[in-house]
Formats: structure tokens, C-alpha cells, sequence
């Protein structure tokens, strides 16, 4: 009898996984309305429960399609693949490291003296249409340059440092914080249109970070307690370049992830569930349902000061119990001996390519209608034109959103996949290990494409 | 097929008696998959009878995956015809349900 292999699975399986995109792609028509992601939900073809459930539908198909593919052998080859250059990288480094030195003096510069208007101020564009937006996605769609950029360890490097032991107990909990405090603050705060405000933010980051470099040294600052050098950190580990101790080294996208060690401990497995939180809560607090929440909150007497920091932690709280929960019942359902613990940390980096996908679908927009406006802006700074132009998107690119989150979740459920390889000796054990994940993580995109998908409301009371 | 396994936290319940990797420690819970492990990860250390062993064992193992994914692709199907299903109910657009019937025609003929 002729054993199916990978190679004459692979018509049926591409078959079933374009018709199951098919079904959401064209569900999500509707989404393509207006350039954006969201869309009055009344103008969606089929009725959002049927849109949602179609969602969840891909992901669990695409689990069961992953399953299709046990052959070991395959799988290692697959993520093992890599191919090494060595490039003299430390000359570039400081020219690049003196350059990003020069961009954020200029950022801070622009933003305290630049236009008021949010389009015309260059701050404003560089921060969240340069920054934010694209250099973000090159860190996940490329690879991590961030340390050969980042203007803040370039500053510590050069200062003094007292060099005290960074306290152990700490691990990546202030890296948590402040990604939370970060993202609060952004959802909060006219961050994306007061270039005072940002240039403000940008000082107090810098006086917290170069304080913090100062007393622990740059090492263990960058490595353990800032949340943007860990946050690229995580994201790099998406990219197919990877820097080795052989030089650099091109895998396959995700292959990394399925790497022993990414995330090591509670905190780390914390800090990458936060990255999907903030992401999610993003787009959560622009919903209407936040909006009708949040005034029965307030009108049942809750400080409207305490509202959205209360739905940062409910919500993060809600996260990652569910992350932890589902850990816990894959001991149960692999019947395996390894702690809950030591499986979150096995699984926690399958999460990140799902946040790139939310990261690609929300900026990629913004930065294709904002280039414009940020090269005007950036020709000439402090008089750019009083009418910059923007690109007008078409109308197929809330469909290409669609995709990305679609693409996000096929590539988190793959890595899953090879990392159950990895860990467990038996193959329908690696298997059974993901039926919890398989089933939050099918949650998980209903939610999302449940925010995506509803009208857009400004968020109260901030 | 390495020799450096990353260790993993394990916990075995007090009222089990797992069976121990003799290489790495790592308990596991049946001697199938100490068979297993052993093949994959510490291959080079085996003698010729543990390793005949291991292809004995990895070949009843995928036997027992060719069944488990004749119920993957019978799931599959259900909920695939399932969504058409539904969207024959709810979508009054042709064009998308003759879409999926061609992609269903060419995924499973
Ligand atoms: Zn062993």
C-alpha cells in the first residue's frame, strides 16, 4: 500500500487551505470598504457570526492540515535549513548607531519646535509612520537591526556605568511593565497627534532607559529590562535573518521560533503574551461595545480615571490565563511528563508570528497613505507643505489585511507544530499537545476579527 | 539527529513509575516512547538491536498516524462541507459558492 507522503499530500492540502482562505477572503470582502481594516459590520456579504466563524474555521482547518505532516525527517530539514555569510558588521554598526543618535536628537528637536500640525510634523511622522509603522515590520519581515540602531544603548555605550548586578528576581518584568505602560499611554494620550507631547515622551523614555543603562550597564539593561530592545528581540525572531555566532544566517520565516530557549522563564512567556495583548487592546478600545462598557462603568461609579488601565490588566489578566490554562491541560492531553511551565515556554514564540500579522495588517495601510507626507516632512522640516500628499489605498487592501492575519495564524500554527515535534518522542503526542492551544488560539482570531470588523468608535473619556 | 538536548522541567506524578532515558534522565511515560526518544536524540549512542528497535517502533507509530489522519481528513471534509453548507443558506452571491465548489472539486479529485 502506497503510504501518503508529504509531497502527495501537498495538492490536496494547498487545495483545501485555498478554499478555506477563500471562504474568509471573500467573507472579509465587505472589510475592503474604505481602504481599512474596519468596516461597518451591517456592509459585511454574510452575517459577522458566519465572518467570525469562518475565521476560527481557517485556523482550526489549518491545524488539521498541519497535522497531515508527520514525516520527522521533513520537519527538521524544513527548520534546520540555513545559509551562513559572514559580514563585517561592527564598522557599519557605529556609523549606523551614530546615525540613529542624530535621527532622535532631531526627533526630539522637531517635535519641540516643528509644525503643531500632526501631518506636517516630521517627529510626529518618523516616530509612528518611519518608526512604528515601517521599520517595525522590516524587523519581522527581515531581521532584527534594531541593536546595530538603537540610539539609546549607542548613548549608554559611550556614558559611564556604575555597573551594578542587575537584581535577578527582576528577570523580564520591567520589560512587561513597561510595554504596558507604553501602549497605555499611546491609547490614552493624543501621542500620535501632539508632537510637544511625543517629544516629551521621547525625553522621559530616554532619561528612564540611559538612567537604567547607568546604573545596571548596557547589558543587562538592553538584554533584560527595556521593553523595546526585548520587544524587537521577539519580533526578529520571526525573520528569516538571524544573527549567529557564525555571522548571519537566512532560515526559512519562523524557524527560529521552533529554537529551544527563546523564551525562558514566567516573565519571558509573559512578555510575549503582553506583545499580543497590547496589539489586540489597541484595537479593542476603539470598538463600540468598549465604548457602551466603558459609560456603564463609569455611570455605576467607576473612576473614568482607573478605566483604561483596569482593561489593560483585566484584559492581560484574561490572556494570560488563558495561555497558562491552556499549558496546563496540554500536560493533560499529550499525558506527558513536562511541567505546564516548561510547555509555555516551549509554545510562547509560536505566538509572535500572529502579532506580526495584526502588526502588518493595522500599519502597512498607514505607512503606504503617510510615506508621502513623511518624505515631504523630512525634506524640510521645520516648513514642510501645508498640504502633504497622501496616497489613497485601494479598495483590495482591507482584503490584503485580511491576509496577513490569516497569514500570522498559519505560520504560528506551523511553528507550533514543529516545536511539538521537537519536544515530544511521539508523534500523535506532539499532536494531542496542541488541542488546547488549537482551541485559544481559535478564540483568539474570532476576537481579533471580531475587532477588526466592528464599526470604528472614538474611545471615551480620554 | 543531536546529541545536546535542552532539558525540560518534568513532574511525574508520585503514583507512576515513568522509565528513565539511561542518557539524558529524562523520564518518560511508556517504553515505546523511550524507544523513541532514545532514536531521536541520542542515535549515535545505540547499539545496533536499540536501533533496529527504534525503526520497529517509529514504523507502528506511523501506522497508527495513517489512521488518526483518516480522521484529520474526515473532520476536515465535514466541516468543509458544513461551511458551504451555511453559506449556501446565507450568501445569495453565486459567485463565491461556484468559487468554492471548484476549489472543493480540485482539492479532493
Ligand atoms: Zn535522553
Amino acid at each position: 500500500m502506497r503510504r501518503p507522503t508529504v509531497r502527495t499530500l501537498l495538492p490536496t492540502t494547498t487545495g483545501l487551505l485555498l478554499a478555506a482562505s477563500s471562504i474568509l477572503l471573500l467573507s472579509g470582502q465587505a472589510l475592503a470598504h474604505g481602504g481599512g481594516l474596519r468596516a461597518a459590520a451591517g456592509s459585511l456579504s454574510v452575517p459577522t457570526w458566519l465572518f467570525l466563524l469562518t475565521g476560527g474555521g481557517v485556523v482550526g482547518a489549518s491545524f488539521l492540515l498541519a497535522s497531515f505532516v508527520t514525516d520527522r525527517a521533513f520537519i527538521r530539514a524544513v527548520h534546520r535549513w540555513r545559509r551562513v555569510a559572514s559580514a563585517p558588521l561592527d564598522g557599519v554598526t557605529t556609523l549606523t548607531r551614530l546615525l540613529s543618535v542624530i535621527a532622535l536628537a532631531g526627533v526630539v528637536a522637531i517635535g519641540f519646535l516643528g509644525p503643531e500640525e500632526m501631518f506636517r510634523n516630521a517627529a510626529i511622522l518618523t516616530v509612528w509612520v518611519g518608526w512604528w509603522a515601517g521599520y517595525v515590520a522590516t524587523v519581522y519581515l527581515v531581521g532584527n537591526s534594531w541593536p546595530a540602531l538603537n540610539p539609546w544603548r549607542a548613548l549608554a555605550e559611550w556614558l559611564p556605568s556604575l555597573d551594578r548586578k542587575y537584581p535577578e528576581e527582576f528577570g523580564a518584568w520591567p520589560s512587561v511593565v513597561g510595554l504596558l505602560v507604553l501602549v497605555w499611554l499611546e491609547v490614552v494620550s493624543p501621542l500620535a497627534d501632539d508632537p510637544r507631547l511625543l517629544a516629551w515622551v521621547v525625553v522621559g523614555y530616554s532619561a528612564v532607559t540611559l538612567a537604567g543603562a547607568l546604573v545596571f550597564g548596557p547589558e543587562s539593561w538592553f538584554g533584560r529590562a527595556d521593553p523595546v530592545a526585548r520587544l524587537f528581540r521577539y519580533y526578529g525572531a520571526v525573520a528569516p535573518i538571524q544573527r549567529g555566532e557564525d555571522g548571519l544566517a537566512v532560515r526559512p520565516p519562523g524557524a527560529a521560533l521552533t529554537d529551544a530557549g527563546l523564551a525562558d522563564g514566567r516573565d519571558e512567556v509573559a512578555f510575549v503574551v503582553a506583545i499580543l495583548w497590547v496589539t489586540t487592546y489597541d484595537g479593542f478600545v476603539g470598538t463600540p461595545f468598549w465604548a457602551d462598557a466603558a459609560n456603564w462603568l463609569v455611570g455605576v461609579g467607576l473612576p473614568a480615571v482607573l478605566l483604561y488601565p483596569l482593561a489593560m490588566l483585566a484584559g492581560y489578566g484574561l490572556f494570560l490565563g488563558a495561555y497558562w490554562l491552556a499549558s496546563g491541560y496540554s500536560r493533560k492531553t499529550a499525558e506527558t511528563y513536562l511541567t505546564p511551565e516548561a510547555i509555555a515556554k516551549r509554545f510562547a514564540p509560536s505566538l509572535l508570528p500572529i502579532a506580526a500579522g495584526y502588526h502588518l495588517a493595522h500599519f502597512l495601510g498607514l505607512f503606504v497613505s503617510l510615506s508621502p507626507a513623511l518624505v515631504a516632512a523630512l525634506s524640510n522640516p521645520l516648513s514642510p507643505p501645508i498640504n502633504p500628499s497622501v496616497v489613497v489605498l485601494p479598495g483590495w487592501f482591507g482584503m490584503l489585511a485580511v491576509a496577513f492575519v490569516l497569514l500570522g495564524h498559519l505560520l504560528a500554527v506551523w511553528v507550533a507544530h514543529a516545536s511539538a515535534y521537537d519536544v515530544f518522542p511521539g508523534r500523535l503526542q506532539a499532536v494531542r499537545s496542541q488541542y488546547p492551544f488549537v482551541v485559544v488560539m481559535v478564540l483568539y482570531t474570532m476576537t481579533s476579527l471580531w475587532i477588526v470588523s466592528a464599526p470604528s468608535a472614538t474611545p471615551p473619556f480620554v | 539527529m543531536s546529541e545536546i538536548t535542552p532539558a525540560y522541567d518534568t513532574d511525574v506524578p508520585p503514583d507512576e513509575s515513568p522509565v528513565e532515558c539511561p542518557y539524558c534522565e529524562r523520564p518518560l511515560e511508556s517504553a515505546e516512547l523511550l524507544v523513541l526518544h532514545e532514536g531521536i536524540e541520542h542515535w549515535e549512542r545505540l547499539d545496533d538491536d536499540r536501533r533496529e528497535e527504534f525503526r520497529e517502533t517509529y514504523q507502528d507509530e506511523s501506522d497508527d498516524l495513517r489512521t488518526f489522519r483518516l480522521k484529520m481528513l474526515g473532520l476536515l471534509v465535514v466541516v468543509y462541507f458544513a461551511f458551504l453548507f451555511v453559506y449556501s443558506i446565507y450568501t445569495n452571491d453565486p459567485l463565491s459558492a461556484a468559487t468554492l465548489v471548484g476549489f472543493g472539486a480540485d482539492a479532493l479529485g
